[in-house]
């Protein structure tokens, strides 16, 4: 089922209905039967994948609690069972595909069987939030948990299941367990930032998306319509992400839970320090505390105080450490060399701002004149990033790369320049948002979620009579500009796919 | 503040919501008046001006003819199969070719529908010749150039093909959304709004005597056809999960109708998938999905009763057959026909 679906509106709102009429256990036993049917809504076996997941590792959870000196196998036995799902499922044919073609390269011919299956939608995300639990049991910093309906609710729970954001046991979990009251204040505000999220999907995301889908449909681009497309996938991909997280935020207020924040208005970050902070924050909080800063320690202990090319050993660990999550980061993305590429690319460009800033550090007059340019700068980079994940073809990529402004067409500048202009056009909403949200302070009592950064003007919070007049006229004039604006070509969640 | 000062405040941003965009409907007064009339497919647009009239001649034609066999198509069928030959090939049964160039299997339902049920006595046999998952993609070829094409197989009420199309688009509670429209009238506002948002950029990076011209002129020199990626490669990125998923795509798409029409009328349905262009001189690569795909779409048929022949990895369909594209070259067509009637002897004896 996907979010801007009429069947979902139906589903959501007799899930509502009934939800609020139950004592909490019961509410949490709907949620559960709620959210294995919006899962298995297309294809009922996906739910016997989630279903194993679970419950692995809800009996890992507990053999660690039950026999601690066995705690290391128990761990092992979800993340081998997890990843050993997440590998059969996304990853198989890919390497059986890389196997067949080093193996051709030596002079030996195999060919290797094809999994002929479907990928389960959302199986990159519940995977990597089932298995935080296990690891956080393990290192003690949740309990185990003995009720299985609330573990696989915190696993299966529908606003965020199939794309994200990826919870945590300890944020979740206690949601789950206790019992919630009906907030009208946080249910008018997520009124607000699900329409905001039905518009960014249905009207920029899939008007952008035509533009992009069109440009990467052709066999060789000239430079500027190629950019152009880019740019638009670039709008793409984040106001289709980040509707769907706004759609999930809003839907689990409804029914009284706070996810987190998951963007943060990406294209205004100032280096890919604080791209990363910005974009798909659960994600990269994941990999920052399950691979990132174990594999540091582990670095630290074997790398302390060496000193090559004349840089410090915290350089070589952080350089390390960042380039290693980013390759396991771009591979969760898909099964496919572009994104390791693209997780590669980021990794490196992490490093180097690093070793930049230790050698650099302008005074702080100089940084704040320097913005609008690292802004400007971060942005022109993140779009070189976006063609590598989004060109799945490696020649392809490397002409496109090679592909010079000084050899057009000459009707060429002229159509990259109205695509990249319609592009802009359809975006304008998403720009005007990022900087009036741009720097603006998270008061007190802000009801945005348990990570946000700053407080969402769409989002208010105490119903004053200009709050609530602004959010109803905001909220009218979103809902028209989908009834006239949307495209005719429905595209899927993008997110889907990984 | 009180809970029901938070309640008032929640129903007002509902309310206001709904009901704000009701101001849509004096707002598409003010566009360009449309006299056009009733669209025969109010999915795709309230009001249309047909291109093309329905077609009667056609229906003249096989009244005359009295075919026992139609073979229904577009180029890929016309490029492969001789219909004098196929016939005499059958002793000289009555054969009728309705190969019409660009279609769809929306175009091969209404033909089937308006055109050969039409006529009595109806045929004996029906085949359709199709590439991959044209059968359960109603939306090919629908709209924009082929819409003219579409007008001829249509007549002025399609209530059905339209269910299609809209559960297509809008899901299975499709007429929320027509109820939606009957409330906001926003169609009729979308209707000039949208094109003059597409031309907005236009002035600003065309001469006036060019921008008249920009659009047509991105969409032949640097859309066209030509200048597309190879299928397999497009294919990549779209997903291709979702776009060859049998089930799900099954019940939005013409073939149960059609079906249910052929059993109806008692003619036999007989489905024949053709072969993409070879690549290296070998069958071209299927991806798992669309592997799949053919696997369901098999099934499917079987259990429909129809006949199902997949042209995919015959070697006696080599790259020398092929001319551009998928089409194969004219001077192959009896080879095909040849080829055709002897693989699947026992289904034409």
């Amino acid at each position: 089922m996907i979010f801007h679906s009429l069947e979902f509106l139906v589903f959501f709102v007799t899930t509502v209905t009934i939800y609020w009429a139950l004592p909490h256990r019961w509410q949490n036993v709907l949620l559960l039967v709620a959210s294995y049917m919006f899962y298995g809504w297309v294809h009922p076996w996906f739910l016997g994948l989630i279903f194993a997941t679970t419950f692995i590792d809800y009996l890992s959870a507990l053999g660690m609690g039950r026999w601690p000196a066995r705690k290391k196998l128990f761990l092992w036995t979800s993340i081998v069972s997890n990843f050993g799902l997440l590998g059969f499922f996304k990853y198989f044919n890919f390497f059986v595909d890389n196997i067949s073609a080093v193996a051709a390269a030596v002079g030996w011919h195999i060919s290797g069987p094809v999994l002929s299956v479907l990928l389960p939608v959302g199986i990159s995300f519940y995977t990597f939030q089932a298995m935080s639990y296990t690891i956080d049991v393990y290192w003690g910093r949740v309990q185990a948990r003995r009720t299985f309906i609330d573990l696989a609710l915190f696993v299966s729970f529908f606003p965020h299941l199939v794309a994200g954001p990826i919870m945590r046991a300890r944020t979740l979990l206690p949601q789950v367990e206790q019992p919630r009251r009906f907030s009208a204040n946080a249910a008018r505000n997520s009124t607000v930032l699900i329409v905001w999220g039905l518009f960014k999907k249905l009207v920029i995301a899939d008007n952008v998306g035509v533009i992009a889908n069109k440009v990467f449909a052709l066999q060789s681009p000239d430079f500027f319509p190629l950019w152009a497309g880019v740019f638009a996938f670039c709008i793409q991909i984040y106001a289709d992400f980040s509707a769907y997280t706004d759609i999930a935020r809003g839907t689990a207020k409804w029914l009284g839970f706070d996810l987190v924040v998951n963007f943060d208005h990406p294209y205004l970050a100032v280096g890919p320090a604080d791209f990363w902070r910005r974009w798909n924050i659960s994600l990269t909080t994941w990999f920052r505390d399950y691979v990132f800063l174990p594999l540091s320690y582990a670095l630290s202990r074997r790398w302390d105080g060496i000193r090559w090319l004349g840089l410090d050993d915290d350089i070589w660990i952080y350089g390390t450490a960042t380039l290693v999550t980013f390759l396991l980061s771009g591979l969760w993305h898909g099964a496919s060399w572009n994104y390791v590429l693209w997780g590669a690319y980021h990794g490196v460009l992490l490093a180097l701002a690093r070793a930049g800033a230790a050698t650099w550090k302008p005074r702080r007059s100089v940084r704040r004149w320097l913005t609008p340019f690292r802004i400007l700068g971060m942005f022109a980079l993140t779009n070189l990033g976006w063609l590598v994940f989004r060109e799945t073809d490696l020649h392809t990529l490397v002409r496109d790369l090679a592909l010079s402004p000084f050899h057009r067409s000459p009707f060429g500048r002229q159509a990259g320049a109205y695509l990249f202009l319609l592009a802009a056009l359809y975006s304008l909403p998403l720009w005007i948002h990022s900087l009036w949200v741009y720097n603006r302070p998270a008061p007190q009592g802000a009801d945005n979620g348990p990570s946000a950064t700053r407080v969402d003007p769409i989002v208010g919070h105490e119903p004053t009579l200009w709050r609530v007049a602004a959010q109803t006229c905001l909220s009218g004039v979103l809902f028209a500009a989908i009834l006239i604006l949307r495209s005719r070509t429905s595209l899927d969640f993008i997110y889907f796919r990984f | 503040m009180s809970g029901r000062v938070h309640g008032f405040a929640l129903w007002v941003v509902v309310a206001g919501t709904l009901l704000l965009p009701l101001a849509l409907r004096p707002l598409a007064r003010l566009g360009p008046d449309s006299t056009e009339t009733f669209s025969y497919l109010p999915t795709l647009e309230r009001t249309r001006t047909r291109t093309m009239p329905f077609d009667t001649v056609v229906v003249e034609q096989l009244r005359e003819m009295r075919p026992e066999i139609v073979l229904i198509g577009d180029s890929m069928g016309g490029s492969r199969i001789d219909p004098t030959y196929f016939a005499s090939q059958l002793g000289n049964r009555n054969v009728a070719p309705l190969f019409y160039n660009a279609t769809g299997s929306a175009f091969w339902y209404l033909a089937f529908k308006n055109w050969v049920l039409a006529v009595t006595p109806r045929p004996r046999l029906a085949v359709f010749f199709f590439r991959d998952d044209q059968l359960t993609d109603p939306l090919f070829r629908v709209t924009g150039p082929y819409r003219a094409t579409l007008d001829r197989v249509a007549r002025s009420n399609e209530a059905r093909l339209n269910v299609v199309l809209a559960t297509r688009l809008q899901g299975p509670l499709y007429r929320l959304d027509a109820l939606a429209d009957e409330v906001y009238d926003q169609e009729r506002l979308r209707q000039w709004l949208e094109p003059a948002l597409v031309n907005a950029p236009v002035g600003l990076v065309a001469r006036h005597k060019e921008a008249r011209t920009l659009l047509g002129r991105m969409n032949s020199e640097i859309f066209c056809l030509e200048a597309l990626r190879s299928m397999a490669q497009a294919d990549v990125w779209q997903a291709e999960e979702a776009t060859y998923d049998f089930d799900k795509s099954v019940a939005t798409s013409v073939l149960p109708p059609l079906l249910a029409l052929g059993k109806m009328a008692g003619v036999r349905m007989a489905f024949v998938r053709v072969q993409r262009r070879p690549e290296n001189n070998r069958p071209p690569v299927q991806s798992p999905a669309l592997q799949r795909y053919v696997s369901r779409l098999r099934g499917y048929l079987d259990k429909e009763g129809a006949f199902f022949h997949d042209d995919w990895g015959d070697p006696e369909q080599p790259l020398s057959m092929y001319a551009d594209g998928d089409h194969l070259s004219s001077t192959f067509r009896h080879r095909y026909t040849d080829r055709f009637l002897q693989v699947n002897a026992p289904f034409f004896r």
